[in-house]
């Protein structure tokens, strides 16, 4: 009898949980994306933007994530989002799917810290768009609400306009010292440091003309007959084949800019001072 | 064999041809003589003492001794120029020459301006001492005058383009190009003497040939001169070389104002050669450093110089060190920084 309840209860737990994975996924993953460890924002305002940041954050399958702190243990802003948004389980599938934006009044400065298919919505002219709006409505008033309701209003726009055609993906340049970089300077070293004794060494053996006999200064030229006859004029012509049109190069609206931060993930991603 | 010192005719003696002056100068009596003047004060000099088997200097009775090619030189022991005239004779008698022009003084200055901004040279190297050897030398040439008949015949192109709407036109005229008469090419030469580098008379060339003189023995006086000892026979073939050479430029040169120019025969007929055995002037300085021999020429005409200047291997690699260094360091901080 025990052992039957027993059973029955496991039974129940097994199902609840198959339902809950399968049909209330999107209610109970509304997750505490509005992080405000500065305390900037007031209670209501914490759970308006959380929702609109879900609810968008479940269209697109990414983590849209808001986040404030007063310090960044000395690191950059860009460092901090970064490592905020690696190290708080954020990041939706294998690439974390994700977008993180910081109000970093440590270094007074707002930054967007993009991962994985973040990265190919928000290219890099998009995050300065992006930025611009968190600026116009209410960054640079104090109004971090305001700031608040600009990125997700610009995220979204952005979001809903897709990855641009032209999106492509840059590693950023990283400030090390690579084997090629020591090649290349030992080369250009030697190749310097040659050219400086070639040059020495020409400076002091001068170059040989061969034998410049000057024929025009020992010649006398006496013609008497000079003919140019005219024997024959033809004209040809042809066709000019049109021009094929050039392909264009280029362009650089759709880079995105990504750099490794320090748990080895790509980010991309840009920021403001304020 | 004979043996000619120039003597002064006013004081008797040694005289040397100054090219700065152009003229013969006695450094005891300072009388001065033009060649003309002098050459009728010291008649038949030549044949004079041909009759001496042993060169003997004529103003102290020393023995010289020479190079078998020298020709004139100075008495070892009263430092007199002494002549070898018996050695200028017959095959050996030069045609024409071109004096001197530029003393030793001006070969000096040409020299240190060349070597005396260089920084990697051992220090001796420009100083007076060395200055002092550099030597003037009559170097034996062999010259060619040439006359010849030209028949040229060749076809010339003017090509013409226009365009109508999108179709081009070309107008193609064809002439006929006859060039008749005669091209006379002189001075045409080649080094006669094997004890000279041979780029290094290169690199003092051109002479101005056309300003060549009959050969006169007092030039030499004051100098030294050498024999030729390469024949007409070794150098004909790259003088010929020369020579087809230069009439091809010339007939080219005959022939303009065409966009296209079809040589059918260039009808070069070359009729007379003549051959003048030539003495051309060179300021001559070697110098002796770690076992090898470095030449400096300066052309005795016009005063262009060419040469080698010895290296300092040990100062040239601090330099370079130096240079690899601050690039290599460069380009690292460059390497970390910017790409």
């Amino acid at each position: 009898m025990v052992k039957s309840l027993y059973r029955y209860k496991i039974t129940t737990i097994i199902l609840f949980v198959t339902i809950l994975l399968l049909g209330s996924l999107p209610v109970l993953a509304a997750k505490e994306l509005v992080i405000d460890e500065a305390g900037l924002l007031t209670q209501s305002q914490i759970e308006d933007l959380n929702d609109r940041l879900n609810s968008l954050s479940n269209e697109f399958n990414m983590d849209i994530v808001i986040t404030t702190t007063n310090d960044t243990d000395g690191k950059s802003s860009r460092e901090y989002a970064d490592d905020y948004f690696d190290y708080n389980g954020f990041g939706v599938g294998p690439d974390y799917d994700g977008i993180l934006f910081l109000i970093d009044m440590d270094n007074r400065e707002v930054y967007i810290s993009t991962t994985g298919i973040g990265i190919r919505y928000l290219t890099d002219q998009r995050i300065e768009r992006v930025l611009d709006e968190v600026f116009e409505s209410g960054l640079a008033d104090g109004d971090y609400y305001g700031a608040s309701i600009g990125f997700i209003n610009g995220t979204e726009k952005y979001l809903r306009g897709g990855i641009p055609s032209n999106q492509h993906i840059v590693e950023e340049k990283v400030n090390k010292l690579t084997t090629a970089d020591v090649i290349i300077a030992l080369i250009g070293g030697l190749g310097v440091g040659g050219a400086f004794v070639v040059s020495v060494k020409s400076g002091y053996k001068m170059k040989n003309p061969g034998n410049p006999f000057s024929y025009s200064n020992n010649s006398i030229v006496n013609i008497a007959t000079t003919e140019d006859r005219l024997v024959d004029t033809f004209v040809t012509h042809r066709i000019i084949p049109k021009p094929k049109p050039s392909s264009g190069g280029g362009s650089s609206t759709g880079r995105s800019t990504v750099h490794r931060s320090s748990s080895g993930r790509s980010h991309g991603g840009g920021g403001r001072k304020f | 064999m004979a043996t000619t010192t120039y003597k002064c005719p006013s004081c008797g003696a040694g005289i040397h041809y100054k090219p700065a002056l152009k003229k013969f100068k006695c450094d005891y009596c300072l009388s001065e003589y033009t060649e003309d003047e002098f050459e009728k004060q010291n008649p038949d000099e030549g044949k004079e003492h041909s009759n001496f088997q042993s060169y003997t200097c004529h103003s102290c009775g020393a023995n010289v001794v020479t190079d078998e090619t020298t020709t004139a030189t100075f008495c070892y022991y009263c430092h007199n120029p002494v002549i070898l005239s018996g050695r200028l004779e017959g095959d050996f008698r030069p045609k024409k020459m071109i004096p001197f022009s530029i003393d030793k003084k001006k070969a000096q200055e040409s020299f240190l301006k060349w070597a005396g901004n260089k920084k990697f040279v051992p220090k001796d190297f420009t100083s007076s001492s060395q200055l002092e050897k550099i030597t003037g030398v009559y170097l034996p040439y062999w010259w060619v005058d040439t006359k010849a008949q030209i028949n040229y015949v060749g076809e010339g192109r003017n090509i013409r383009v226009w365009r109508v709407g999108d179709r081009e036109y070309t107008e193609t005229k064809k002439y006929q190009i006859i060039r008749k008469g005669e091209i006379d090419l002189k001075n045409v030469g080649e080094i006669a003497f094997t004890k000279i580098n041979q780029s290094l008379i290169n690199g003092i060339l051109p002479f101005r040939e056309n300003e060549a003189v009959d050969f006169s023995m007092p030039y030499l006086s004051g100098f030294f001169a050498e024999q030729y000892n390469i024949t007409k026979e070794e150098v004909e073939p790259m003088i010929e070389d020369q020579i087809n050479r230069y009439y091809d430029y010339l007939v080219n040169g005959l022939v303009n104002g065409y966009d296209r120019i079809n040589t059918i025969n260039k009808g070069i007929d070359i009729k007379e050669e003549e051959w003048n055995y030539t003495l051309l002037p060179a300021w001559i300085l070697t110098y002796n450093y770690n076992g090898k021999t470095y030449v400096f020429a300066v052309n005795g005409q016009t005063g262009k110089s060419y040469g080698e200047l010895p290296l300092s291997n040990q100062r040239l690699a601090k330099a370079f060190s130096a240079i690899f260094g601050v690039t290599f360091l460069a380009l690292m901080v460059g390497g970390f920084f910017i790409w």
